[in-house]
């Protein structure tokens, strides 16, 4: 059965987290997949297909983390961790509830039980390399506050961009999986907000990343698009939801040309990303028709929150962490409103809809 | 377009020919001019100028924009310059000047600046042997050629900063085959603007 391999796989979501609203069990991944109905069986295969490579538990985020400590202190060519880490800081700049606290107590806990370091112990030594932990970047908007905010501050009379730039201060940018669309605006918006010479001195090191570049073809041809980005095959109901969008941005293609991607590895095959793809899109649609307040959160799509200037159907995230799901995954794997008789499979953590 | 030979007086005009002078940054090899277009970052106007000469080819677009000088760019575009589109002589000025116009609206602060600067006088780029593009120092005093980047950013100085004229998007030219990777090439605007405006992000995400 489909649901007790997919639990192996993601039996430690939340795990740690004592508010949880419910277990992950083989049961409670059934009830998920059974609100498909006839194609209950269908999505749960499809998901499995893909989730293997898509789900980090937390045990795996520690040893993505430690090869990730491992890789920075040999790139800034350090000989030993404790010198690397003397040498840096970690940015804590995200609310309580966001991901990089997480992170941040897992690489303490590496730091101290595999290099006895205490990294609190160094936080007042003077810091050269500046390093961003995150588990997703999807539109990128948190990251590019919170960089722009950090290069335009001082230290010592000196401006943080002027250090970067002229090498004095390195800074990076450590994911376990980024889009790369998202990514290319916040390049460019640093670009542009600091000096094009930031383009070559950010370090960005990522364990995944979700081809999602259509804007052109021959760039389009040889994107994954590992993530749900349905054809413009669709009922009526889905162009009226497009039409009903107060959003007048239309630079990001809602729909992905049907002969992308040229060659499936993602999906089990060509036929089952269109069905499921238009499955989580119907889905998430019916969804969003129950929402009965007057001014709904423009965000909101079916296949995931998107910038809301966007004239699409959702970022379509298909990417997940043991702590916590991104919002920018379709809807049919977090909605969870009362009285709107969905079940998710992951629950959220501190965040409404 | 067409343009035609001129002399100019040098005591009477703004010249440039090195990036590192004060008028510098007019050059089409000026660092720190970067432009995105159909979201693809190109680090300056002589790149993507030279990009446009080969619109069927994407693989020399792309060995051309991932050059970080624009005189290798150049240079390369030169390598494969049989592949150079065949109305390349017809269009090139009009593709020269919507590229120009792409690099004031997407570097407006420090692009209109310098336009400023240069007041009413005559914008001529120096060059050894360029004709075309630049003009040539014949005696102390005397400079001659068609000057065609010049006299570009005079009519785009004109057009945008002594009118006044907003340039916060510039539209793609009309002719055929105007492609970038292989997909028409698109309005494009000032990223400025897309971040006042929340076009790229406005999301918190997890």
């Amino acid at each position: 059965m489909s649901s007790g391999k997919i639990y192996e796989i993601i039996k430690d979501y939340q795990h740690d987290y004592e508010q949880r609203k419910f277990e992950i069990t083989s049961d409670h991944i059934q009830k998920w997949g059974n609100q498909f109905g006839e194609n209950s069986d269908f999505v749960l295969s499809e998901l499995l297909h893909f989730l293997p490579d898509v789900y980090i538990s937390k045990e795996k985020a520690k040893n993505l983390l430690r090869q990730r400590l491992v890789d920075f202190q040999e790139f800034y060519k350090y000989s030993t961790m404790v010198e690397f880490i003397t040498n840096t800081h970690l940015f804590d700049l995200q609310k309580p509830e966001k991901s990089q606290g997480e992170i941040l107590e897992i690489i303490d806990d590496i730091l101290q039980s595999e290099f006895l370091i205490n990294y609190k112990d160094l936080e007042h030594h003077p810091k050269k390399h500046f390093i961003y932990f995150d588990d997703i970047l999807a539109t990128g908007g948190t990251i590019f506050r919170d960089f722009k905010k950090w290069l335009d501050s001082e230290e010592n009379g000196i401006k943080q961009s002027v250090s970067v730039l002229n090498k004095t201060k390195t800074l990076a940018i450590s994911l376990f999986c980024y889009h790369q669309l998202g990514y290319s605006n916040i390049e460019w918006q640093l670009m542009k907000h600091t000096d094009d010479k930031l383009k070559k001195l950010l370090v960005v090191r990522s364990n995944y990343v979700i081809e999602n570049h259509l804007k052109t073809k021959w760039i389009a041809e040889k994107q994954r698009l590992n993530c749900a980005y349905p054809m413009d095959d669709q009922p009526k109901e889905v162009f009226d939801y497009l039409n009903s969008l107060d959003a007048e941005n239309d630079s990001v293609p809602a729909f992905r040309n049907k002969n992308y991607p040229k060659e499936e590895t993602f999906f089990s095959n060509p036929e089952n990303r269109i069905k499921l793809e238009n499955l989580f899109l119907e889905k998430g649609i019916q969804l969003l028709k129950k929402v009965k307040t007057e001014n709904p959160d423009k965000r909101k799509r079916p296949l995931g929150d998107t910038v809301k200037s966007h004239k699409t159907l959702g970022v379509g995230t298909l990417f997940f962490t043991w702590r916590n799901i991104s919002n920018t995954c379709p809807l049919v794997f977090w909605w969870d409103v009362p009285g709107h008789e969905w079940t998710p499979l992951f629950c959220l953590k501190n965040r409404g809809n | 377009m067409k343009i035609t030979e001129r002399i100019y007086k040098k005591e009477e005009v703004i010249t440039f020919k090195s990036t590192k002078e004060r008028y510098g940054g007019l050059s089409n090899m000026a660092p720190g001019y970067s432009i995105r277009v159909n979201d693809v970052i190109i680090p300056s106007s002589e790149a993507l100028y030279q990009a446009c000469r080969f619109p069927l080819f994407p693989e020399i677009q792309q060995e051309i924009i991932e050059q970080n000088s624009p005189m290798t760019a150049k240079m390369i575009s030169r390598k494969y310059s049989k592949h150079t589109r065949q109305d390349w002589e017809i269009v090139k000025y009009d593709i020269m000047y919507w590229a120009l116009q792409v690099k004031l609206s997407q570097n407006f602060d420090k692009f209109s600046k310098l336009l400023i600067e240069t007041g009413n006088k005559p914008i001529v780029e120096l060059s050894n042997k360029d004709k075309d593009w630049a003009a040539v120092e014949t005696n102390e005093n005397t400079l001659i050629g068609k000057n065609a980047l010049g006299r570009l950013l005079m009519q785009l100085r004109s057009e945008y900063i002594h009118k006044n004229k907003n340039i916060d998007c510039v539209e793609p030219i009309n002719i055929i085959g105007f492609l970038l990777y292989g997909s028409d090439i698109e309005t494009v605007c000032n990223p400025l603007l897309e971040y006042k405006d929340n076009h790229l992000f406005d999301l918190e995400s997890c």
